[in-house]
Order: structure tokens, then C-alpha cells, then sequence
């Protein structure tokens, strides 16, 4: 690294002029992070949020290696046992163990909520680009769509496209990619209108930049914030919606996510036989996961808000 | 008669780190009198009339010194006591305050509101005012039953002029009254302000960047720089006998389109962080005449020829003064 | 495909840009109620019917009130805005008759900085990023050079400072010496400035418009300098126009105009601009109200109804060839010169 810098540098003090420029470019990412971090400080929910997230995707990952049973492994012997130091959350009516249950459930929920972040990101901010950049006829067009994605109601027709295509927690990702769009869409436009009459918009036209590298240079990473926002709202709904979807028994009957452990606890009257351990716990992880995917989205609203007048 | 006094007057905005926007500033003003504050952005001229107007953002407080309003010290009254004075006595013009209107009341409305926010007038007493104050700022009467999107941005201006008088204050504080304007609808408005003045008898603090609305406006002025004052005195005095050498630079900077075309100089380099403490003239780092004092001590505000320069003065003022006129001075500083 | 791929007349040596009857108006909405029983459309004229030649090496000042419609037409000449009539020749070749090739070589030739030097940069590029941008998009050569070179010549030294910063590193006079080096990166031939300094501090103002001098003589380009402020237009310019209502109301060698302007108009914006004098005192202005809405036009001289000089002839619409100096270099549409210049 020294020979190298001796070769390309030959006085000292172009060596040290580098070292400086080195260490102040150092300091000054450091800097860019603490103060993209610094949020956190000031929104105590937020940085809850993301360490019951971070619980959670480790829980996932590792998922394996945390639960002690197979959690589809049935043991009739030991049906509906409540917590005990074998079963740390008791078991289910088939004997399978709850906390093993929970914990792969945690991939699904996961899987399903990442998935659905993103195409809903994916959709929502390109239609809004599209329609706001543009204007005119296109984004009448794509406007009334959006105005057709309000009608739908959610639920039904989640429960039409499961019965068209078949029950898996892919037909959800893709009912949750058809409809939430709308609402990214409709707030990504709103503020390319704003965007594209400032004057660094402008000036891209004038040096002769392409519609193409206009939206997608220029516009897009200024309203990418907002994206992640509406983004991590949709975490949220995505497991939210999947566990409403298999609790009324249109999910796929043989994968275990919480939203099934409820279906079979409901099926199984566990309310009416006392376990209350086998309801109560699948509940408390969705909502747990909901609400740090909340939490999150509010902690950077937030941060947003003020960010976003200034430059 | 002295208004209001302003003694070695400090204000703070508390933060991530601390910013002193005001480092001591002193000055008076007369009865009937227009002072002017001059400086460029971030040299605390806003700062120090929202302290006079007791009107800081929330996380600014005043740290030192006092304010001084008609023989009271108002420099830590509760803010009920502050709203007594407040609009009653003194009342401000700010740069934002024609987009700060209310666009679902009627302008009637708004300046009604202001009038019986604080005396007990009934509604057909305060209307009567409502169109009185139109018309004495230059508008049709009838527009009072305007909103405010129907008037357009020098109206609107002239709105808020109409609802700073409604209660006949001693002293109104104009901050930036016409920045965002075009000439001919600034004139038209200092022009209404002044004649009011002239009529109404009251006091006024002017705060601007445009030191030739200073020059036609006002009596006295204070130039600030760095949350300092520089130099003060009276106006014709400031600018046919300016000592110090940001107020030179100043002048020679600014464009007329009076007399000969000249040569404009400008000032290499950017101002103070605020946020460090105070280390001698808060100028001498772009200031071509600095010398090893200047970086040192703070210098002390001295009266001299009948106003006030605060610089130590390392050459004689008059070599000051004439080389300040050339921008090779000024250029030249930056190299160092 | 484009069979004609000859490029634009370099060695045109009339105006560098030039219009003739420039017009841009602005359809009104209207409300279907008001169209379906066949009212018609009325439209904002922002520009209407402006004449105007710039030669290389000049700066031209254009002045006038907000909504007079300068900087419109400043956003016409450089192709931001379609006009709705008129022509627009640049270095002799009519902007609409260009072929592909040619409008490409109009597009890196003309360009413009803008007003807010906190809005016109892109906060998310460094400052390499936003000067490279132009030279991308062009497909240009030796791309670290001209970026080095633009960065010099806009005075932000040395080049490598700079080239790492984001805008809200810098100061509002470094952005704007960032617009500028991003506008000459292309080595345009005439370029736009809309207030360029107007939102700066006082100190770096003078900086600012002796670098956009210096730079309009030193690569001889053309250049449009739009503000509502005489005073900063005296520093800058060798021709002024005044802009009202969307016209050229007068057009003359800029310390002509200033020491004597003919159209009332001219002197009343002059009279208005404040003088950096204690012994001028604030006087009673020359204009009352704001001008009338560019939609419906009074009949004859635009500025009629405002013109404490108007009298019967002023019902017949004057051209800018109403007053004119022997030379013909000082023009202004107004009938009465002589007669208010007697007064």
C-alpha cells in the first residue's frame, strides 16, 4: 500500500495530503452515518421497533438451530400439554410443540412481508413516476386505476384469488402486489409533481438528459424515502393479511405459519378446552411483528418530515 | 425620548452543538425614530428582533444582557405578560407573514381577530376598523371581504402591514418586509410604511440585507456580523464616514443605479460558525487588514466622529477606507 | 434515419441567437360548461411577439416585473418551453427546420443557470456527479478533464476539493460557481442566467456576475441575463431589454437606458430600484397597483391604463420603432417620449 502510494505520489507531503483527505473522507462517512443513525436517538419507538425486527429475522435465520422439535412432528402422548420445561409453550392437540411452531412461523411471516414490501415499492413507485412525470394522459389513465385499486375491497378479494389459484402464501404476496400499490402510487406521484418543477429538473433537461434518466436519476432517489415508508407499512398488512386469510381457512393447510396455528387452535375449540397457550402465543407474535413493522415505518415518517424540507 | 434599549444582548439557541446567534449587541431607539439592522444571512439580525418581539423559535432563549421597552426591562416576562405588550405596543412585519395568513378566513376576518384578541371592540366597531386599516395601507376597502388567494403577494403584504397597525403599536419591527418583491411593488410599500410612520408617529426597526433600503428609509442604522455589531450610528454619517471594514466592504459591494458605473468588490471566504466560541473580531478571518490583535481580543465598541465602530483598526481608517474600494484588496486576502 | 447530417453553421457571424416575433401563450382552462357552449379558450400571453438578436460576446439584459414574462422566454430560447409562434434562429438556422443531428448540437449549446442555488442542484449527486451528468449524456471524451477545466474556470480551486462535496456542503455562492461549471462543462455558445444572484449573500454577488463576465468574454459566448433589479443588470450587460406584459417595451445600450430611459415604464422601474445613498429618500412611486393580468389585454399600448403620460394616441398599439435614436441603437414603444421627455 506505502510502495504504492510512494509510485503514484513522489513528494511526502502529497502522502500526507492524501492521509488528511483519507481521514476526513473517513470521518465524514462516519459522520453521514451517526447522523442517518443519530434518528434512532430522538425516536425511541423506532429503534424498538427495529430491535424486536432484528429479534425476529435472527429468530427466522437461525430458526433451525432455535426450536427444539420438528414442529410438524405429531406425538399424540403428548397433546395439548400446557408449558412445561419439555414444551416451554405447551403443545397443540396433535402433541407438536408450539414454541417450535412459533419459531419457523417466523419465516413465512417474513418471507411474505419482505416479498410484499417490495412489490408494492416495486409497483407503487413506478406508477407514481410514471403518472406524475409524465401527466396528461397517462397519468389520467393510470389515476383511474388507482381510483379502481381503492374499490376493490381487500379481503374478498384475496378469498376470490385464492379460490382461482390455489392457496399458498404466494397467491397473498401477489393480492397484496395487485392492490396495495395504490396508496405508494397516489403519495410517489404527488410529490414528483413537486419534484419535477424544481429547478435541478430542469436543469437535467436542459443539459439533454432522457426522460428515461430523468425519472429514474433524478426523481426516483428523492422520493425513495417515501417508498421505504410505505414500504415497511406494508410488512405489516402482509402478515396481518395472511394470518386473517388462514384463520378463515383459505391458507395452505399443510405449511406452518401463525396464521395456521390459529386456524387448527380455532378448529380444534381450544378456547372451550382451556389451551389458552396455543392461541394466545401465535397472536402475540403477529402482533409483535406488526407492530415493530409499524414502528419502524412511524419512527422514519418522523425523521422524514423535516428531512424533507430541507435540501 | 428613549423607546427601547438593547444592552449587551445574548441569545442562544439550544442544539446539537449550541448556536449564539447574538453576541452582545447594544443599541438605543428613539421616539419616532427608524433604526435599521443590516447584515448578510446567519449574522443574527432576525434573531435579535424575534428576541425584541419575544417572539424566539422555542429552543432560542436569551442568555444575557437585557431589553429595555418605554422605561421597562421586558427581557424575562412571562408570556403572558409578553402577549400584553405584544401587537398592543409593538408589532412585527416578518418576511414569511404574507404566506402566514389564514387562507380559509376572509381577510375581515384576520383582522378582526387581531383586534379583539385583545380589546374588548364589537364586531361592527372592529369591521368599521378592518377597512379603515385597508385604506390607510393603500388598498380598496372592499377587498377585506377578499381571501387571501385572491390577492396577490403585495397585497397580501400590505394585509399584514394593515393588521401590525390595527392597535396602533409604539414600535413595529419589520424583518425582511420586501424581500421576496419586485422593485416597483417595494417601493410602493416602504413608501406606505414611511407615510404611515410619518403619520402615526410611532418607532420602527427595520431589518434588511439591502443596505440601500436602509439608506432610504431609516435614521440610524447597526451592521451586524457574526451575531456582533460592527459599526453603528447614524445612517448619513455610516455611509459617508464608515470605519469598519466589513461596512466598506459592504458598500462597495452593493450596486447602484445612481451616478458613474463602478467596479463592485466582493468578500472572499464564508461567515463564523456560531457555534464556536467568540475568539477576538468575528470579521478578521476575511478581513484584508487583520492583524495578529484582531484574532486575539475581542474589540471593544468605541465612539468615534459621533458613532460607534467596534475594530481595533491595525491601519489608520483612512487607508482603510480607500483600499476597501478595490477588489484586488479584498482578492488578495483570499490567497493568503 | 436522418439523411441530412450536417451540422449547425459555425461560421454564421449575424446574432449567435435570434427572434423574431416570439410568441408563447398559455391556454386557460376553462371549465367544460364554458367549451361545450362553444366559448372560446383564453390564453395567458406570456410572451407576446418579442424581437430580439444576440451576438456573441454580448450579455443582454432582459428586466421587468414578476409575471412580466422573462424568465418564459428565457426558457423558450433554450428549448425548455415550446413556443406557440414566432421564430428562434440560432447561429442563423431556424430552431424548428434542425434536423436530429443539429438539435442535438442546439441542446449542448445553449444552456442556463438558474435562480436558487439550493434548489437547482440534485442534493443527492456530488459535485463531480452533476458536472459529469451533461457530458454523459452527450457521450463527450476526456470526461475528467473538462470536469477539472469547468471546475477551474468557475473559480472553485483546487478542482479536488470540490469534486467529492454534496451541495449541502457547500455555500449558496459555491453552488452556484457548481451551476455554472455545470453549464460550461458542454462549452456552450450562449447561455441563459435567471437571477443567478439574487438569492446570494451581498459579499459574493459581485464575484458571481465578474465570473459570468469574464466568462462571456473569455469563450465569446452570447448570453440572456434576466432580473427584475437595473442595478445588478448595469454590472452585466452591454444591450438591456425592458420587458412588460410579455413585450419589449424598450431596448437600448444599457448606460443609455439607465442615465436616460424613454418608455414611462422604464422610468418608473428605474425610479423604483432603492440607491445605496442616505440623501435619496424614499419617494412617492411612480406606479400605483400591479400590472393587469396577461390575460385580457387592454386595447393599444399595454401599459396604458397604468401610465400617468397617456393621452389618445395611445389607443394605437406602439412598436419598439414608435421612439428610436438616429443610431437606432436606444428604441422604445411609446409615442409620447418626446413629449414626457419635455415635461
Amino acid at each position: 500500500m506505502s510502495d504504492q502510494n510512494t509510485t503514484a505520489l513522489d513528494s511526502e507531503s502529497n502522502v500526507d495530503a492524501l492521509d488528511t483527505e483519507l481521514s476526513t473522507w473517513r470521518e465524514r462517512q462516519a459522520d453521514a452515518w451517526r447522523r442517518r443513525l443519530a434518528f434512532l436517538k430522538r425516536e425511541p419507538m423506532g429503534l424498538a421497533g427495529i430491535l424486536i425486527m432484528l429479534a425476529i429475522v435472527l429468530v427466522a435465520v437461525f430458526a433451525p438451530v432455535i426450536a427444539p422439535y420438528n414442529p410438524t412432528e405429531t406425538d399424540y402422548g403428548n397433546s395439548l400439554e400446557p408449558p412445561t420445561a419439555e414444551h416451554p409453550l405447551g403443545t397443540d392437540s396433535a402433541g407438536r410443540d408450539i414454541f417450535s411452531q412459533l419459531v419457523f412461523g417466523a419465516r413465512p411471516a417474513l418471507q411474505i412481508g419482505l416479498l410484499s414490501a417490495i412489490s408494492v415499492a416495486f409497483v407503487g413507485m413506478n406508477v407514481g413516476l410514471i403518472a406524475g412525470y409524465y401527466g396528461g394522459y397517462v397519468d389520467d389513465a393510470l389515476m383511474r386505476l388507482v381510483d379502481f385499486a381503492y374499490g376493490i375491497p381487500f379481503t374478498p378479494f384475496i378469498i376470490v384469488l385464492v379460490a382461482l389459484w390455489e392457496p399458498s402464501k404466494w397467491t397473498i404476496v401477489g393480492a397484496i402486489a395487485l392492490l396495495l400499490w395504490r396508496q405508494t402510487a397516489r403519495v410517489v406521484r404527488s410529490h414528483v409533481l413537486n419534484l419535477k418543477e424544481k429547478p435541478f429538473v430542469k436543469s437535467a433537461r436542459t443539459v439533454g438528459a432522457s426522460d428515461r434518466r430523468i425519472i429514474y436519476r433524478h426523481i426516483a432517489p428523492n422520493v425513495l424515502p417515501l417508498v421505504f415508508l410505505y414500504g415497511s407499512f406494508a410488512i405489516a398488512w402482509a402478515i396481518l393479511t395472511e394470518a386473517a386469510i388462514s384463520y378463515l381457512g383459505f391458507g395452505d393447510p399443510t405449511a406452518v405459519t401463525w396464521g395456521q396455528m390459529l386456524q387448527s387452535a380455532q378448529q380444534s375449540q381450544a378456547l372451550a378446552r382451556d389451551a389458552w397457550w396455543w392461541f394466545t402465543m401465535p397472536g402475540i407474535a403477529i402482533m409483535l411483528t406488526v407492530i415493530s413493522a409499524f414502528l419502524i415505518g412511524r419512527g422514519y415518517e418522523e425523521q422524514l418530515n423535516p428531512e424533507l424540507q430541507e435540501p | 425620548m428613549t423607546l427601547l434599549e438593547v444592552n449587551d444582548l445574548h441569545v442562544t439557541y439550544a442544539g446539537d452543538p449550541d448556536v449564539e446567534a447574538v453576541r452582545g449587541v447594544s443599541f438605543t431607539l428613539e421616539e419616532g425614530e427608524t433604526l435599521g439592522i443590516v447584515g448578510e444571512s446567519g449574522c443574527g439580525k432576525t434573531t435579535l428582533a424575534q428576541a425584541i418581539m419575544g417572539a424566539l423559535p422555542d429552543n432560542g432563549r436569551i442568555t444575557g444582557g437585557e431589553i429595555i421597552f418605554d422605561g421597562q426591562d421586558i427581557t424575562h416576562l412571562s408570556n403572558r405578560e409578553r402577549r400584553e405588550i405584544r401587537w398592543e405596543r409593538m408589532s412585527m412585519i416578518s418576511q414569511s407573514a404574507m404566506n402566514s395568513l389564514d387562507p380559509v378566513y376572509r381577510v375581515k376576518d384576520q383582522i378582526k381577530e387581531a383586534i379583539q384578541e385583545h380589546r374588548d371592540v364589537s364586531d361592527a366597531k372592529s369591521y368599521e376598523r378592518a377597512r379603515e386599516l385597508m385604506e390607510l395601507v393603500g388598498l380598496d376597502p372592499d377587498r377585506v371581504e377578499d381571501y387571501p388567494h385572491q390577492l396577490s403577494g403585495g397585497m397580501r403584504q400590505r394585509v399584514i402591514i394593515a393588521m401590525s397597525l390595527a392597535l396602533d403599536p409604539d414600535l413595529i419591527i419589520a424583518d425582511e418586509p420586501t424581500t421576496a418583491l419586485d422593485v416597483i411593488i417595494q417601493e410602493q410599500i416602504l413608501y406606505r410604511i414611511k407615510e404611515l410612520q410619518r403619520e402615526l408617529g410611532n418607532s420602527m426597526v427595520m431589518v434588511t440585507h439591502d443596505i440601500s433600503v436602509v439608506a432610504e428609509t431609516c435614521d440610524s442604522m447597526v451592521v451586524m456580523y457574526g451575531g456582533e455589531l460592527m459599526e453603528s450610528g447614524n445612517v448619513d454619517e455610516i455611509f459617508n464616514n464608515a470605519h469598519h471594514p466589513y461596512t466598506l466592504g459592504l458598500q462597495n459591494a452593493f450596486p447602484s443605479v445612481e451616478g458613474e458605473k463602478r467596479d463592485l468588490t466582493s468578500i472572499p471566504g464564508s461567515p463564523p460558525d456560531l457555534s464556536e466560541p467568540l475568539e477576538g473580531c468575528p470579521f478578521a478571518s476575511r478581513c484584508p487588514f487583520a492583524a495578529p490583535e484582531c484574532e486575539e481580543t475581542v474589540p471593544v465598541q468605541e465612539p468615534v466622529d459621533g458613532h460607534r465602530v467596534r475594530c481595533h483598526e491595525p491601519v489608520p481608517f483612512e487607508q482603510i477606507r480607500d483600499r476597501s474600494g478595490e477588489d484586488e484588496t479584498w482578492l488578495s486576502q483570499n490567497k493568503v | 434515419m436522418a439523411i441530412t447530417e450536417q451540422s449547425l453553421n459555425w461560421d454564421y457571424d449575424g446574432p449567435i441567437m435570434e427572434v423574431t416575433g416570439l410568441e408563447k401563450h398559455f391556454p386557460q382552462s376553462t371549465g367544460i360548461i364554458h367549451q361545450l357552449i362553444g366559448g372560446e379558450t383564453s390564453h395567458v400571453k406570456a410572451v407576446d411577439g418579442v424581437d430580439m438578436a444576440i451576438e456573441s460576446g454580448e450579455t443582454m439584459g432582459l428586466v421587468g416585473e414578476s409575471g412580466c414574462g422573462k424568465s418564459t422566454l428565457g426558457e423558450v430560447l433554450i428549448g425548455l418551453q415550446e413556443p406557440t409562434g414566432g421564430s428562434i434562429k440560432f447561429l442563423g438556422t431556424e430552431l424548428d427546420s434542425m434536423s436530429d443531428s443539429q438539435r442535438k448540437e442546439f441542446r449542448r449549446n445553449v444552456q442556463m443557470i438558474f435562480q436558487d442555488p439550493y434548489e437547482s442542484l440534485n442534493p443527492r449527486f456530488s459535485v463531480e456527479q452533476w458536472i459529469r451528468e451533461p457530458l454523459e449524456v452527450h457521450d463527450m471524451d476526456n470526461q475528467d478533464e473538462r470536469i477539472y477545466e469547468a471546475l477551474e474556470r468557475a473559480e472553485l480551486t483546487p478542482p479536488e476539493n470540490y469534486i467529492g462535496e454534496h451541495p449541502h456542503e457547500l455555500s449558496g455562492g459555491e453552488r452556484q460557481r457548481v451551476s455554472i461549471a455545470r453549464a460550461l462543462v458542454l462549452e456552450p455558445k450562449f447561455i441563459v442566467a435567471d437571477e443567478p444572484v439574487s438569492m446570494l449573500d451581498v459579499s459574493v454577488r459581485a464575484s458571481i456576475l465578474n465570473l459570468l463576465r469574464d466568462l462571456v468574454d473569455d469563450l465569446d459566448m452570447g448570453a440572456l441575463y434576466i432580473s427584475h433589479d437595473l442595478s445588478l443588470i448595469r454590472q452585466m450587460c452591454d444591450r438591456t431589454s425592458v420587458m412588460y406584459l410579455g413585450k419589449v417595451v424598450e431596448r437600448g445600450p444599457t448606460e443609455q437606458l439607465i442615465k436616460g430611459p424613454k418608455h414611462p415604464y422604464a422610468r418608473a422601474l428605474l425610479d423604483a430600484v432603492p440607491v445605496p445613498n442616505p440623501d435619496h429618500n424614499i419617494s412617492e412611486p411612480q406606479l400605483e397597483g400591479e400590472p393587469p393580468d396577461p390575460v385580457e389585454l387592454p386595447e393599444g399600448c399595454n401599459f396604458r391604463p397604468r401610465c400617468p403620460f397617456a393621452a389618445e394616441e395611445c389607443f394605437e398599439e406602439p412598436g419598439l420603432d414608435a421612439f428610436q435614436t438616429a443610431d437606432g441603437e436606444h428604441a422604445a414603444a411609446c409615442w409620447r417620449v418626446e413629449t414626457v421627455d419635455n415635461m
